[in-house]
């Protein structure tokens, strides 16, 4: 009996001696913890995918009270960035459009054969091991799925051809793939891009042409048609898009004789009218051309499109409310307009480069 | 004090018996923490941090508490596994408010391995054994700290194992989990070895 009593006495005086020594602890060594921290963290999304470039979402949350930007969070998307905004009372910069990863290789099973047979592990960084890998064309996609392994979404999935295909709605351009891939043909990008140049071939022409039927075979057609001064660049026999100066006029892609540039919407590209009797001047598609070839600017000036000067990227049809902008006329192969003055570019020029 | 008696505790604890590989204590730690050799690393020194403070009080309890001096009363076999459990989770809460203030660079660096290690078998297992040898104070510091360092020894060897089995050629059925389980009972084939090193 004094034994059981004994214990007793023992393990609740243990208790209460640690209990104490606890509570004591936690008042005196008490550390101040910013709220906000805990706040933030609970509005991410906690898939510690590493978008933002920080180890996990506990990293960033602990950064944005430092004085990160709130909108680093691709996962969590616009709601995130609401939840973010309202925790820590600032507004995000200039809202991004949703990116999403593309590819730009086109050389499936059939325009970029194989080379040889391989039977090793299913897996592009070890084919790219073996002799720069089985494909004709060493730079293109090998199409083994490393891509597809490493997304955390399911977004991304090798096709029937031996290509990737990225699903818009389920990406949210985490970067995964991208370091992922030893080729490097993926890249992110808005979603909605319209024009890619999808080569990253470096080599001479004749070694293009025999390995892919779709590889750029640096022939600059696409560089001197292009209206946009430093859209394209020619580097190394290839032809290079960048992509913040690009417009999506998708010129490059009419021009290209190899179809190594693509255009989604190039049934749709024509020389955009405006309808008089609809357009009320409400300056909206004035202040999204981007070359400026619309007039107009004075509000309920009617407005009306420079033909020579319009490069049909159909930004100003898109952008159009009262349905005031037809489609009629057949885009010429290349602007004259830009050719004539101030982007007189030649085939000299690329040589000097 | 004797030199040769800490230094073969030390080596059995690292070596002959180690925790991990000999004694099969803190299993889980040692399969789920050593995927990456950083966090092995971080783990290791959490264990062997807490190890140490570990030994330290439970040798304190257990002879001025459980079972004092004066032997009046012994409650080793009622209370002792409860009353270390409690010690050292207190313990470990306690250290862990007083390093957030005092040391926050070194709580950063143990982050989440430190309460994760609370409750841990290899922990509780130390501080028994401790007794159970009736080891003196110091004798137990230096138990606790080299069982550490053999889990922690165990546990970079085998982080460093599995990183390299990332980019091996490992038949489909074996990935992950259960080729980990594999190396695992490999090294501790290995470790055996070491037995007979020591006659006890």
């Amino acid at each position: 009996m004094t034994l059981i009593l004994i214990s007793i006495v023992v393990l609740v005086s243990l208790g209460v001696l640690f209990g104490i020594a606890l509570g004591v602890a936690n008042k005196v060594f008490y550390v101040k913890e910013d709220p906000r921290i805990a706040k933030i963290e609970e509005s991410l999304p906690g898939a510690n995918c590493g978008a933002c470039g920080y180890p996990g979402c506990a990293a960033y949350a602990e950064a944005v009270i430092k004085g990160e930007e709130i909108d680093k969070c691709t996962p969590g998307g616009k709601d995130a960035i609401a939840a973010l905004s309202e925790v820590m009372g600032k507004k995000a910069g200039k809202q991004k459009t949703r990116r999403i990863a593309y590819l730009i290789c086109q050389g499936d099973r059939e325009l970029a054969p194989r080379r040889s047979e391989y039977t090793g592990v299913k897996s592009c960084a070890e084919v790219k091991l073996v002799g720069g890998g089985d494909k004709s064309c060493s730079y293109g996609c090998f199409g083994y799925g490393d891509c597809e392994d490493v997304c955390p979404f399911d977004a991304i999935h090798i096709m029937e051809n031996g290509l990737p295909e990225v699903d818009e709605q389920k990406c949210t351009a985490c970067g995964k793939c991208i370091v992922a891939c030893p080729q490097n043909v993926l890249i992110l990008q808005p979603l909605g891009k319209e024009v890619l140049i999808r080569c990253v071939n470096h080599e001479p022409a004749k070694d293009v042409m025999k390995e892919c039927k779709v590889g750029c075979i640096s022939c600059s057609m696409c560089f001197r048609a292009c209206p946009i001064d430093g859209a394209i660049t020619m580097e190394d026999n290839l032809a290079i898009m960048h992509y913040e100066e690009c417009v999506d006029c998708g010129i490059c892609a009419q021009v290209c004789p190899k179809n190594s540039i693509t255009d989604k919407r190039s049934q749709e590209r024509k020389i955009p009218v405006i309808n008089e009797e609809k357009c009320n001047g409400c300056t909206l598609c004035y202040r999204k051309c981007p070359v400026d070839a619309i007039i107009g600017g004075k509000p309920k000036e009617k407005h009306v499109i420079k033909e020579e000067q319009c490069i049909g990227c159909l930004k100003c049809y898109d952008v159009c409310r009262f349905d005031a902008i037809d489609l009629v006329k057949e885009r010429p192969k290349t602007i004259e307009f830009y050719k004539d003055k101030k982007y007189n570019r030649t085939n000299k020029e690329y040589v000097k480069r | 004090m004797d030199f040769g008696r800490l230094f073969v505790i030390a080596i059995s604890a690292i070596f002959v018996n180690n925790f991990v590989l000999a004694r099969f204590l803190g299993i889980c730690p040692y399969l789920g923490v050593s995927k990456k050799w950083d966090s092995a690393l971080g783990m290791g020194i959490a264990v062997i941090f807490v190890m140490t403070l570990a030994s330290f009080i439970t040798w304190i309890v257990q002879h001025f508490l459980l079972a004092p001096p004066s032997g009046k009363y012994d409650l080793t076999d009622i209370l002792q596994t409860i009353a270390f459990i409690l010690t050292i989770a207190a313990l470990v809460q306690f250290v862990e408010i007083v390093m957030k203030k005092a040391m926050p660079d070194l709580y950063k660096a143990l982050g989440i391995y430190l309460p994760l290690i609370t409750t841990n078998c290899a922990i509780l297992g130390v501080t028994l054994l401790n007794i159970k040898n009736d080891y003196n104070l110091i004798e137990s510091i230096v138990f606790g700290i080299s069982a550490g360092v053999g889990f922690t020894l165990a546990l970079l060897m085998m982080a460093s194992i599995r990183e390299r089995l990332e980019s091996a050629k490992v038949p489909k059925v074996f990935k992950g989990i259960a080729i980990a389980l594999i190396v695992a009972a490999l090294m501790s084939l290995s470790f055996t070895g070491f037995s007979g090193l020591i006659a006890e």
